[in-house]
This record gives C-alpha cells, sequence and structure tokens, in this order.
C-alpha cells in the first residue's frame, strides 16, 4: 500500500484523536453487537497477556500494550519488515451504555476479545449527597 | 456525605487463554502454478453510485448514507470476502436508482475498513478488485443484487506502442502534476511506482478532470493501450488547458496591475496640480486648441496637418514624452498669421509726410518708398519687393525701415542676421530634434501678428557661412518672390506664404552678399551724411531726443550751429551720425550735471568755444596741409563701410639696385598699382622728366599708413603714381588736393567706385581740390550740388593730366 494510500486512510478514519498518533503502531479493530453484548476484538498477535492493559474510563475503553519485537541481537540482515511492534494504545468510544462492572476481557488465537454487556438503565449518575 | 461512584477508571482483569497451542503446520512444497488469489462469488450486491466511478486496484473512501446501501454493507461485510459491485448512476436518477439507472459495467470491491459515525453514516475505504459486468440482476430488494461477470482486459500489454505510451503517459502526467497546484507531488511519486499499463492508465484516469461519462467510459474500455491513449489524450489538454489558464490568469494580474498603478498616478498627478492650482482639465484644454486650429484661418494644407497632430495628441496620455511636442507644434501653428494682415494705409502724401517727419535727405530712398505705397494702392495684389539698403553705421536703415512700417500702418519686425551661422536659424529645426523651433522668420511672423510687416533682416552681410550649412541658401528661399510664396520652414513642414511681407535687408557692404542673394534684392545705397545733413539731422532728431532723455526739456539745451560744425568737424569722423548723437548725449549730461549742482537757470546754449571746456580737446584735425608738405606723399581716397577715407601715400628713395619695397598692409591689387605706377614713371614719363639711373641706383620705398589698416584696391593708382612722380621730381604736392583713379601702363586713367562717399570724405577732410577720372563726372552729378560746395573738381583721363593738377609747377 503506497504513501497516499495511507495518507487517505489516516485522514479518513482519523475522526478518533488516538489514529492521528504516528509515534506508536495501532492494532486494527472490529466492534460489533450481539444480542447481550458490544464486543470489540483487537488484533493483537504476539502480545504478552502480561503486556496487555484494558481499561473502562467513562465511555471509553483504552487498550494498551507492548508487542515485543524479535531479540535484535540475532538478527544479521534484514530483508522485509512488515510487523508493527512495541508500545500501543487505542481509545474506543463505546456507542452505547454497557454494564460497566461486567466488563470481561480474553486473549484467544492473537485476538484479544472485550465483551460489555449491555445495560438497560443507561450510564450510572453519580449522585451528591449534601 | 457523599460516595463518588464511578470515575475511576476500571481495570479488566484478561483471560489469557491461547486455544491453539504449538499445533504443526505443514509446509505445501508449490508447483509453480499461479493460485487463484481471491474467489470472487457468482452473486454479489450491487451498490449504485452516485457522481463516482471506482478503478480496480485503488484505494477509495466511501460514504454510505442510505438505509438500503448500508443493509447491503452490512451483508457484505459478513461475507467471506466482504466483496461487493460499485456501479455509477446514469445521470441524475431521483430516488433509489433501479436496474435501468445503472451502467452495467462497475467494479469488484472489497471493503478494506468500515466505521459507523455517530450520525449512522458509514465510512469505508475501500480497494478495487478488478472490472465486471452484471449479467443480470437478481433482485431488487432491499437492495440490488446481480449475477457477475468478470472482465478480462485485452490488447498487447508488451507491446511497443503500450510501452510508449506508458512512459509517455508517466512523463507527461509527472509534468502536469508539476504544474498544477492542485495535485500533489506526491502522485508522481505513486505513478513511477507502477509497471502495469492497465493499473496506470486507471490511476492516472482516476486523478483527471473526467466527468462521469468520461470515467465510466475509461473504466468500460477493456483494450489497454487504447485507454492509455484515452488517458493521454486527456493529460496533454489537461497541461494545454492549465496553461492557457495561468497565462490568461498572469495577464489579468498584470492588466490589473499596470491599470491600477497608472490610475493612482493619476489621481496624485491631478491632486497636485490641483494643489498648485492647475488644476485645468486635458478635455477642454484640448478643445480649446481644436477650436484656435479651426479659428486660425490655415490653409488646407495646414489645417489638415494641424488636424492630423490634433488627433494624435487627443489620444495620447499627457505624460506621453512626445505629448508637450506636439503641443508646443500646435500652439505654434495655431498662433501664426496664417490669416491676419494689417490694413495698408496707401495715402502717398501722408506717407511722405512721415518719412520725411523721420528721416532728413534720404530723398533716393523715399522716392522708392513712395512709388511702392503708389503701385499698391493701385494694384492690390502686389508682391512685397525686397529692398536692400547699404551704406555705412549710423546711416539710418534701420531706423528708416521703421518709418516704412509707420507710413504703411504695418507691424515692424526686425531680425539680426549678423553672426547667424546655422541654416536652421532662419529655416528652423526639425521636430525629431529636442527643443526644436522654427526659424527666426516664422518666429517673427508670430510675434508681428500679422503676415504682412514690414521684416527687416539686418546686417544681411554678416551672415556665415560652415559645414552646418549656408544660411544665405535658406535665405534666398525667403527672399525669391518667385519661391517664398511656399516657404517651408522645417518645424512647420508646411508651406507658409511670405508675399505679402515687405522685405527690407540692410547691409554695410554689398560685396560678401552672396551674388545669387544680391540678384534677389533691390539695392539701394544710403552713402552717409555730409556735414550740413548732419547739422541738420542733429538739430531735428539728435537734440531734441537728447533734450528728451536727459531731462533738459524745460531748460533747453541749445547748441548752434557753428558749434554743431565744430563738434562734426573735430569730434567726429564718420560717415553716419552715431558718434555726433554720442557726444551731444556727453554734452547734454554735462549740461544737465551743472542746471543739477544748482546756480544755472534758463536756457543753456553751447557755444563752439564751449566744447574744449566740456568734451576735452579736439580729437581729429585737419591734417593734409601739415603731413603733405613734404615732397613724396599724396593724399588718396578711399571707400570704407563706414563711409570714405582719406589715406596718404608717402614714397622714399634710398641707395640701391631698383627694388621696390611696399608697405603698409596692402593688398595684392593695391601693390600691383605702385608696381605699374614705377613702370610707367619710369618708361613714359615725360613731362616730369626723371633721370633713369635714380631707378637703377636706388631702391624705392612705398609706404601706406596707418599699417595695421588693411587696404586693397586700384583706385590709389593715381595717389601712387603722384607721390613717385613728387619724390623723384623734388616737386611737393599741393596742399588740399586728392585724388582718386586706377592707372594704366599706357598712362590712362580709369574710372572707380564710391565716388560719393570719397567726396565726402574729401570734404570732411578739409581738401580743396579732388581730382577724379574723367569717366566717374556721372556718378559726381548724382550728388546734391549743395553737398559739393566749396570743393573744385578736376576731371581727368590721363595721367599726365592728373600730375599736372597735383603736383607743384617746378620753379
Amino acid at each position: 500500500m503506497s504513501e497516499q494510500d495511507q495518507d487517505s486512510l489516516a485522514e479518513y478514519f482519523g475522526e478518533f484523536g488516538d489514529r492521528l498518533r504516528g509515534d506508536r503502531w495501532q492494532p486494527d479493530v472490529d466492534i460489533y453487537e450481539t444480542e447481550k453484548a458490544l464486543v470489540v476484538r483487537v488484533e493483537i498477535a504476539g502480545v504478552r497477556g502480561q503486556d496487555l492493559n484494558v481499561r473502562v474510563d467513562g465511555q471509553i475503553l483504552r487498550i494498551a500494550g507492548v508487542r515485543r519485537a524479535p531479540d535484535g541481537a540475532q538478527v544479521r540482515r534484514l530483508h522485509q519488515m512488515e510487523i508493527a511492534s512495541g508500545p500501543f494504545e487505542r481509545r474506543l468510544r463505546i456507542p452505547i451504555p454497557f454494564d460497566r462492572d461486567a466488563v470481561s476481557a480474553q486473549i484467544a488465537d492473537g485476538f484479544l476479545t472485550v465483551t460489555l454487556p449491555k445495560s438497560e438503565t443507561g450510564p450510572r449518575r453519580v449522585s451528591v449527597e449534601v | 456525605m457523599g460516595v463518588l461512584m464511578s470515575d475511576e477508571a476500571l481495570e479488566i482483569p484478561l483471560d489469557d487463554n491461547p486455544s491453539l497451542e504449538d499445533a504443526e503446520i505443514l509446509i505445501e512444497s508449490g508447483d509453480g502454478g499461479e493460485p487463484r488469489s481471491v474467489e470472487i462469488p457468482e452473486i454479489l450486491p450491487v451498490l449504485p453510485l452516485k457522481n463516482t466511478v471506482l478503478f480496480p486496484f485503488l484505494l477509495s473512501p466511501l460514504l454510505v448514507r442510505s438505509d438500503r446501501s448500508k443493509l447491503l454493507i452490512d451483508e457484505a461485510l459478513l461475507t467471506p470476502g466482504r466483496m461487493l459491485l460499485c456501479v455509477a448512476v446514469k445521470g441524475q436518477a431521483e430516488g433509489p436508482p433501479g436496474p435501468d439507472d445503472v451502467y452495467r459495467i462497475g467494479t469488484v470491491i472489497r471493503i478494506a475498513k468500515m466505521l459507523k459515525f455517530p450520525d449512522d453514516s458509514y465510512r469505508l475505504l475501500v480497494q478495487g478488485v478488478t472490472r465486471a459486468r452484471v449479467a443480470d440482476f437478481t433482485a431488487t430488494d432491499p437492495f440490488l443484487r446481480g449475477r457477475i461477470r468478470e472482465l478480462e482486459e485485452t490488447g498487447d500489454r508488451d507491446s511497443v506502442e503500450t510501452t510508449a505510451l506508458v512512459r509517455n503517459l508517466s512523463q507527461q502526467f509527472g509534468a502536469l502534476v508539476a504544474e498544477s497546484p492542485k495535485m500533489s507531488d506526491d502522485l508522481q511519486v505513486l505513478v513511477n511506482s507502477i509497471n502495469d499499463p492497465s493499473r496506470l492508465a486507471d490511476l492516472v484516469g482516476s486523478n483527471l478532470d473526467f466527468d462521469v461519462e468520461g470515467k465510466q467510459a475509461l473504466l468500460a474500455e477493456l483494450d489497454v493501450p487504447k485507454r492509455l491513449r484515452r488517458v493521454l489524450d486527456e493529460v496533454v489538454r489537461g497541461r494545454e488547458a492549465f496553461k492557457v489558464e495561468s497565462e490568461i490568469r498572469d495577464k489579468v494580474q498584470h492588466d490589473i496591475g499596470k491599470s491600477q498603478r497608472d490610475y493612482m498616478l493619476r489621481q496624485q498627478l491631478e491632486a497636485i496640480r490641483q494643489e498648485l492650482g492647475e488644476g485645468e482639465d486635458t478635455e477642454s484644454e484640448l478643445g480649446r486648441l481644436r477650436e484656435r486650429i479651426d479659428a486660425a484661418g490655415m490653409p488646407e494644407e495646414a489645417y489638415k496637418q494641424a488636424t492630423r497632430e490634433f488627433d494624435r495628441l487627443a489620444q495620447m496620455p499627457p505624460a506621453a514624452a512626445e505629448h508637450s511636442v506636439i503641443r508646443s507644434y500646435l500652439e505654434w501653428m495655431v498662433e501664426l498669421p496664417w490669416a491676419k494682415s494689417s490694413e495698408d494705409r496707401l495715402d502717398v502724401e501722408r506717407a511722405r509726410a512721415i518719412l520725411d517727419e523721420d528721416h532728413y535727405g534720404l530723398e533716393k530712398v523715399k522716392d522708392r518708398i513712395v512709388e511702392y505705397i503708389a503701385v499698391l494702392s493701385l494694384k492690390r495684389d502686389l508682391k512685397g519687393p525686397i529692398l536692400c539698403f547699404v551704406g555705412p553705421p549710423g546711416t539710418g536703415k534701420t531706423s528708416l525701415g521703421r518709418s516704412i512700417a509707420r507710413a504703411l500702418g504695418r507691424q515692424f519686425e526686425r531680425i539680426s542676421l549678423g553672426g547667424v551661422r546655422d541654416e536652421a536659424e532662419i529655416r528652423g529645426h526639425r521636430r525629431t530634434y529636442v527643443g526644436a523651433l522654427p526659424g527666426r522668420i516664422v518666429q517673427g511672423l508670430r510675434r508681428a501678428g500679422t503676415r504682412n510687416p514690414v521684416f527687416v533682416l539686418d546686417e544681411v552681410d554678416k551672415v556665415g557661412a560652415d559645414f552646418r550649412g549656408d544660411p544665405s541658401s535658406a535665405l534666398l528661399e525667403v527672399l525669391d518672390p518667385e519661391q517664398n510664396a511656399t516657404f517651408s520652414d522645417h518645424y512647420l513642414e508646411v508651406p507658409f506664404d511670405l508675399q505679402q511681407i515687405l522685405f527690407i535687408a540692410t547691409a554695410n557692404l554689398m560685396d560678401p552678399v552672396p551674388a545669387a542673394l544680391r540678384d534677389r534684392m533691390e539695392v539701394i545705397e544710403l552713402p552717409g551724411y555730409t556735414e550740413e545733413e548732419k547739422v541738420e539731422i542733429a538739430k531735428r532728431f539728435l537734440i531734441p531726443r537728447q533734450r528728451q532723455q536727459n531731462g533738459l526739456a524745460q531748460f533747453g539745451f541749445e547748441l548752434s550751429d557753428a558749434c554743431l560744425q565744430r563738434l562734426i568737424r573735430s569730434y567726429t569722423r564718420e560717415a553716419g551720425v552715431r558718434n555726433l548723437e554720442r557726444e551731444i548725449a556727453g554734452l547734454a549730461r554735462k549740461v544737465a550735471r551743472k542746471v543739477a549742482e544748482g546756480g544755472v537757470s534758463g536756457p543753456q546754449p553751447v557755444g563752439p568755444d564751449d566744447l574744449a571746456d566740456l568734451l576735452g580737446p579736439v580729437r581729429f584735425e585737419p591734417e593734409v596741409a601739415e603731413r603733405t608738405a613734404m615732397p613724396g606723399v599724396a593724399v588718396g581716397l578711399a571707400w570704407t563701410p563706414s563711409g570714405g577715407d582719406i589715406l596718404f601715400v608717402e614714397s622714399t628713395r634710398m641707395p640701391g639696385k631698383g627694388g621696390l619695397k611696399l608697405t603698409g598692409s596692402l593688398g595684392e591689387v593695391m601693390r600691383e598699382s605702385a608696381e605699374a605706377a614705377r613702370s610707367w614713371l619710369r618708361t613714359s614719363a615725360s613731362s616730369p622728366a626723371i633721370e633713369p639711373e635714380l631707378f637703377e641706383k636706388s631702391d624705392i620705398h612705398i609706404h601706406v599708413p596707418a599699417a595695421a589698416v588693411p587696404k586693397d584696391g586700384p583706385s590709389a593708382g593715381i595717389a601712387m603714381v603722384t607721390s613717385l612722380a613728387s619724390m623723384l621730381t623734388g616737386r611737393p604736392v599741393k596742399p588740399a588736393v586728392a585724388m582718386t583713379g586706377e592707372i594704366t601702363l599706357r598712362g590712362k586713367v580709369l574710372p572707380v567706385g564710391g565716388i560719393k562717399e570719397k567726396v565726402l570724405a574729401a570734404k570732411r577732410a578739409g581738401i580743396a581740390t579732388v581730382v577724379l577720372p574723367e569717366q566717374n563726372r556721372q556718378d559726381v552729378e548724382e550728388v546734391q550740388q549743395e553737398l559739393l560746395e566749396g570743393l573744385h573738381l578736376e576731371y581727368v583721363g590721363r595721367i599726365d593730366e592728373a600730375l599736372r593738377h597735383t603736383l607743384v609747377e617746378a620753379n
């Protein structure tokens, strides 16, 4: 894919601020709804569990981590380098109300799957007593 | 106390569950066959696109809003391969397009990315896969669906033609990208990286300004070389259009810049003008000039020329360099008296009265003027004569011209030609020269304001000539009555009629005037005044004038006749009256001083005895008697530009061998006449017998003072003979005898010129007897008799006769 295509891609899918960051790679994400939950699938092959951090911050789902590059010391000559590595972070705005306490995440087959159960009540409100 | 519940970020614990652990993967060894990369389903959803044609292999963003299309996208995204067929909508169809509203040929695309926006629209990034054709639509609801036939491209991709087209297209497109500000330079890099002819054509085509139909045609063109050619044509056309466009833009910018600048400068100029109080707008100025051109009464040729120049002027910005040139030309043209002339007063008696009033004597000149006026009164279209007054300075030539103008009631105009050396002074400079002006004739006419003035050309004998041209030849045209009706000044470029002008030239001498010019003029001599005339002139004109000028009118400043005579005789020696007037002015000033110092009142007559007190000792003494007392001195008569004069011829001898020495700045002719005198004496003289040895044993020296004044001419011949004879015989010359005449070797006396001046000069010098050639008798008769009073004239035909009258009798 050419540089120009990447530009227009970034431009096009750059409505979310985090995608404009050029200093780190970004795993591809699918987001879809099932009957009971919203499912976020992230392509993070090669990222170990301890290097991955998933947080819910209001309506924002933040996924950050590090993909380790192959040990540089053993490399003698390069031929093709396409797989991005290093730290990454994605902040995804969740478009529907969900049950914050029931969010679960698991890694399988190189995918991180975050399941956000739908909530009927809408986002919880904070009530403040005086 | 409130409880904060949820704003803290929540860590989600990970369930790390790698399900495929260490599965062994079989490595297949390929057989070299090209694996089919994408399997395109036989039936695909068909997405109609408005105003958009997608091409294979190119990534394009798409925006999808309608529910129909979103349904379609949803289905496609859940199908393996995520493919669908995009087709362009024909024209501007309203509502959801049906099968007949879309082109059949479209592009199979794969959805690379999809993103739903908060407003529920879909943004897609799609990539073209291949050209395809809808064989038939299998469904129209909820969206179009059709049976797809993949299209194979045709044409030879490896032919020379295709290669050339590819190279050319790549080059031309690169140039277009460089020229156009609208296209990113990255496109150039991208194009260079593509080797496949079909993909190149598609990429370039998609970036050009095709309309939907054009792009659709490009998409439907399966023959690759043809498609390349089509795109190349468009690129070249695009470059051409861009060039024209930028040329127009540049020109417009330039034009605007220039006209704005001009406008601003003009505004400023106008402001400055108004500030200076010169705020006259050009329009009305031009209009006035035009009126003056019409009113000037120019002849047709001049009018045409003036109109032509005016039209040029009107179209010229005032700042143009030529503007002022044309303007001043037109100013000259309108100010010339093309049609204006003054009415002549053709009253003969009145004219005569005026001439007499202004000048004493000069009968011949006055007669000529009166004759002219008489003829003019009979024949109105008379060509002006060209008169030439020749005479010594101070004889009233110029003032006579003024008087003639007064008598005729004409304007008087005078130019001095003394020292004029350039033809252009007469005829003007061509307008191509910076600061060009018309010649003096035209300038004089403008000053005069009429076309028939009395025009005095002063000092016509002092016109010079050098490499710049000969002004006298230009004068020829002015003065020749045959030519001067169409006198053409270089500046005016159109002829002006000079025939109504009464030209009067003046000169001190006729000799330097070129023969051709002399030939065209009627020469009238003003030979100078006698003592009696001078007395009259002084009494009538000079004394009253000086009285006036020195403020002595009421005191009465008078000079007696005797006093005037002495003044003329002893304090001036001239043919005219200029010095006389100067002396009278000197006297008047002395008297004025006396009056001003007080103590004097009443009339102040000045007598002859007062002159020595007032003007100092006598300046000119009659010296003839004294100087001719010795043998060998004879008095000759000379003619000079300032009238006649006397000259002494001295001779002496010394022991020697028969040489002849001549001194006193003598010219060739005079030296020869001295030789002739000696030869005649040596050979033919019998009456005053001369010893022949005298010639052999002595050197003779003839000297003519004053030595510094150059002299020439044959008229001193008799004086030379007389001087030599007197010296050689020892018989002195009779006192108070003067002589003139040319001699021949045979002893004849030939006539000479300037008799009147010479006779008057002799009289002035106190000579009693003048010896003249017999043949000059007629000339003398022209001299008024009263001038000759007291003079004894002897006419001689031969030298011996002359010697009898000049030498004292031998005792």
